[in-house]
């Protein structure tokens, strides 16, 4: 069988080879950087009309990319044949492979398996929460042993109380900080023991944040924070200007673009930090309370923002939020408490109101459970 | 209550506030050297009063950029004493009064600062004697008292008006208002007030290399004003243009760590012009020192005896050394707190996706432009004015002293690196704390 893994490797090899950084060869492919960055990690293959412009850009035959590597002529028929047979195997498989899809469930963004964070050493003066999580002397479990999944494209959210260790979670996953034990799996990449660089490329080219309290460089126009998130991802320059544009005319901002931070709405910030967030196409935005700062309306528009980014951009985001009206906009819900995950809510087909409602009831019966 | 507040909040923002007390100390105590040398400069013979003059105009522009800083830091506080019901006239006062007091107590710690330094490197010297001691103290003091008057008065009455301007919602954004033109193509008009004025200053060095002895003296008293001016456009272009170019949204911009220096060198374009003249100023003022100070230690150079010689060569010297120190310490200051207020964005900036070695490799390219961008435009000047100044000295002195501006114009560069690496090191070092989580 072909093997993707193979391919992706002889793919970055060869970019390199022409002192290329993935944002150039998605460039001249006229594709996303997040597609070669898939191709190269073996996630996904080409698309069938992409094969033949990247042979020629790379300076290869379409056999030695079936083949992961540069064939010898005098092996040349050989390898054919073997490059062949492979197509004609996968090509089978992948036939009865794509009858079986509409079964299986999508692929999972994020896999967190076993995930507990004790800090050591800490001193707590809140009595509240040093019974709820004290192991031993000056020590705090703040998340134990949660496990979940979030499949492409979801929009979910995480509930609890204050010091419940929601935001701990995010920052786990978001690779700010580091878990005890366990495996966190970002698009199939487990990110527990990446290095520091490491882990500012990977945040860089899969996730985005959108924080409570906006985080927006003050003395960056509205402009200049999306296209700094641009920049920092080194995506061509030319093409900053459209994606901006197009991008903040469906979030409603472009008559304030050229607006610094302090001379707009909480709203209209939010949203900017949304746009910043998506920009760079990530595969999973990490929302922590971004409707904390806003009022009833202004969290409602951006909700409906989120919403929007799942629905027609494809984003998987995961909110952390302790408002029930925020939650409700989500298609899951995992509700924490000391530290676990105590129980989930699914969406299904149920509308805004009765979803609202049970998370209500939810609520009640988590608080009742002492 | 407010007061109370007041001291709190004084005490909180302590970091912000050393940069204001450092830099009237600093100056004081400059002032306070220059008018001791003024006063036994006079009983010599000789006119020096233009130093503390120069001096004090250097620090009635840094003493009222960080005036508006810490009114920028404290704003929202200010804003929260209107709506507590607190007058605008009282809350004038009391930040005036604050302002006031530390800088009183500035004024005590310079003067004796100064006093102490003129005392332990001059009074060794023939030309001073110990018992006028007391008498020099009290005058000089006296002459710092009325440029400390002086330079505080210009600063609250600037401040004041701000103050009145400013309304609650404004001061309630002050901190994070950045400085911005109607019309970003003025900076062309600067651009040419610039050429006009370097080629005038050029005119002028031409005048003295060139012309006959009898008319040097006409170039040689009007070359300060085009020099100036020069100056002072030369920045008023550059950072009118960047501030333009970023504005104009270029795509050249948009790659690498462009935008972000960009943001940071323009946010408040417009003081930052006046400073970075005034920094230029101080950086021509400490070479031109420089090399008056190490021509008349000369042995070769027989204009004055030798205890005169000495000491005026001393005292030009130090000049340059006080100057070189304004220089760096006040810029170093003022980077060490732009690092600590941009540790969110060092923060925001990980999350996007820069590790903690990109980001202390940005801090490190800020401060680098940072100690450098006042040097750019005395370099320029120097690179025009030093060989055509050399030729004319060659004509002039003993053939032993041929190439000495050269030589010198050398030593000074090196004295710079010197001085360039430490203080860079120290920023750099003290700076990491505020980049690291």
């Amino acid at each position: 069988m072909m093997n993707q893994m193979k391919i992706g490797a002889f793919i970055s090899e060869r970019r390199k080879a022409k002192g290329w950084t993935q944002s150039q060869l998605a460039e001249k492919l006229e594709i996303t950087d997040k597609a070669v960055s898939k191709w190269e990690t073996g996630r996904s293959m080409p698309d069938l009309s992409l094969f033949m412009p990247l042979c020629t850009l790379l300076d290869v035959t379409l056999n030695e990319l079936f083949a992961g590597e540069c064939i010898a002529e005098e092996k040349l028929k050989e390898k054919a044949d073997e490059v062949l047979m492979d197509v004609i195997t996968n090509w089978l498989g992948h036939d009865k492979w794509e009858s079986k899809e509409s079964d299986t469930t999508p692929e999972n963004v994020l896999e967190i398996e076993n995930v507990s964070k004790l800090y050591e050493n800490v001193s707590i003066t809140h009595e509240n929460i040093l019974e709820k999580h004290k192991i031993e002397n000056n020590s705090v479990l703040a998340v134990n042993n949660v496990s979940f999944q979030i499949p492409h494209g979801s929009f979910v959210g995480i509930m609890g109380a204050s010091g419940s260790g929601k935001t701990t979670l995010l920052n786990l996953i978001a690779t700010i900080d580091k878990p005890t034990n366990g495996t966190i799996r970002i698009s199939g990449q487990n990110i527990v023991d990446i290095p520091d660089e490491a882990a500012a490329e990977f945040r860089r080219r899969h996730l985005g944040f959108v924080f409570q309290e906006y985080n927006l460089l003050e003395t960056l126009t509205i402009y200049e924070n999306i296209a700094l998130a641009l920049t920092i991802k080194e995506v061509s320059k030319e093409s900053i200007r459209p994606t901006i544009q197009n991008l903040s005319e469906k979030l409603d901002i472009s008559a304030i673009l050229d607006k610094f931070p302090y001379e707009v709405s909480g709203g209209q910030r939010q949203r900017c930090a949304c746009a910043r967030a998506i920009v760079v196409n990530p595969d999973i935005i990490l929302a922590d309370e971004p409707t904390g700062a806003l009022d009833s309306h202004a969290a409602r528009q951006l909700l409906e923002t989120l919403s929007m980014l799942c629905r027609e951009y494809g984003a998987t985001i995961l909110m952390v939020t302790h408002d029930v009206m925020a939650a409700s906009y989500c298609d899951r819900i995992l509700f924490m408490k000391d530290g676990e995950i105590k129980t989930s809510l699914n969406r299904e087909q149920e509308n805004k109101q009765t979803f609202f409602a049970d998370i209500l009831k939810k609520i009640e019966w988590i608080e009742g459970e002492r | 209550m407010y007061l109370k507040l007041s001291i709190r909040n004084a005490k909180r923002s302590f970091i912000d506030y050393l940069l204001y007390v450092v830099t009237m100390t600093v100056l004081l105590a400059i002032i306070e050297v220059s008018n001791c040398i003024t006063i036994i400069g006079e009983a010599a013979g000789f006119q020096v009063i233009s130093l503390p003059l120069l001096i004090a105009a250097i620090q009635i522009v840094l003493a009222g950029y960080i005036d508006f800083f810490l009114l920028k830091q404290r704003a929202k506080e200010f804003a929260s004493y209107l709506l507590l019901g607190m007058e605008k006239r009282r809350l004038t006062r009391l930040f005036l009064c604050e302002v006031l007091l530390i800088g009183f107590c500035c004024y005590i710690a310079g003067t004796t600062i100064g006093f102490f330094i003129y005392g332990f490197w001059y009074f060794r010297e023939p030309l001073h004697e110990m018992k006028h001691c007391g008498f020099l103290y009290g005058k000089s003091m006296l002459y710092t008292f009325l440029f400390f008057c002086f330079i505080e008065t210009v600063c609250s009455f600037r401040l004041k008006q701000r103050l009145d301007k400013l309304q609650i919602r404004e001061l309630m954004y002050e901190r994070n208002r950045n400085q911005g033109v109607k019309n970003i193509g003025n900076y062309k008009k600067w651009g040419i007030i610039f050429f006009l004025c370097f080629v005038c200053f050029i005119g002028c060095v031409c005048g003295i290399v060139f012309l006959p002895e009898v008319y040097i003296v006409y170039p040689v008293s009007v070359t300060a004003i085009p020099l100036l001016i020069s100056v002072f456009a030369f920045y008023k272009w550059v950072f009118g243009y960047l501030y333009a170019y970023r504005r104009m949204k270029s795509v050249k911009i948009y790659q690498k760590d462009r935008l972000y220096i960009t943001a940071n060198v323009t946010s408040n374009f417009k003081t930052a012009a006046v400073v970075h003249a005034v920094f230029c100023i101080c950086f021509l003022f400490s070479g031109a020192s420089f090399v008056t100070g190490m021509l008349i230690l000369q042995p070769e150079f027989q204009l004055f005896d030798t205890a005169m010689r000495q000491w005026m060569g001393t005292a030009q010297i130090s000049i340059c050394i006080v100057f070189l120190v304004i220089y760096f310490s006040i810029l170093s200051l003022q980077q060490m707190i732009e690092i600590r207020q941009n540790s969110k964005s060092n923060q925001i900036m990980r999350c996007m996706g820069k590790s903690d070695k990109q980001i202390v490799r940005l801090v490190n390219q800020q401060i680098a432009i940072k100690l450098s961008s006042p040097m750019i435009m005395a370099l320029l000047i120097i690179l025009f004015c030093i060989p055509l100044l050399n030729g004319k000295m060659n004509l002039i002195l003993p053939a032993s002293l041929h190439n000495i501006l050269l030589k010198l114009a050398g030593e000074f560069g090196a004295c710079i690196s010197v001085f360039y690496i430490c203080y860079f090191g120290i920023i750099s070092a003290m700076g990491r704390r505020y980049i690291y989580p």
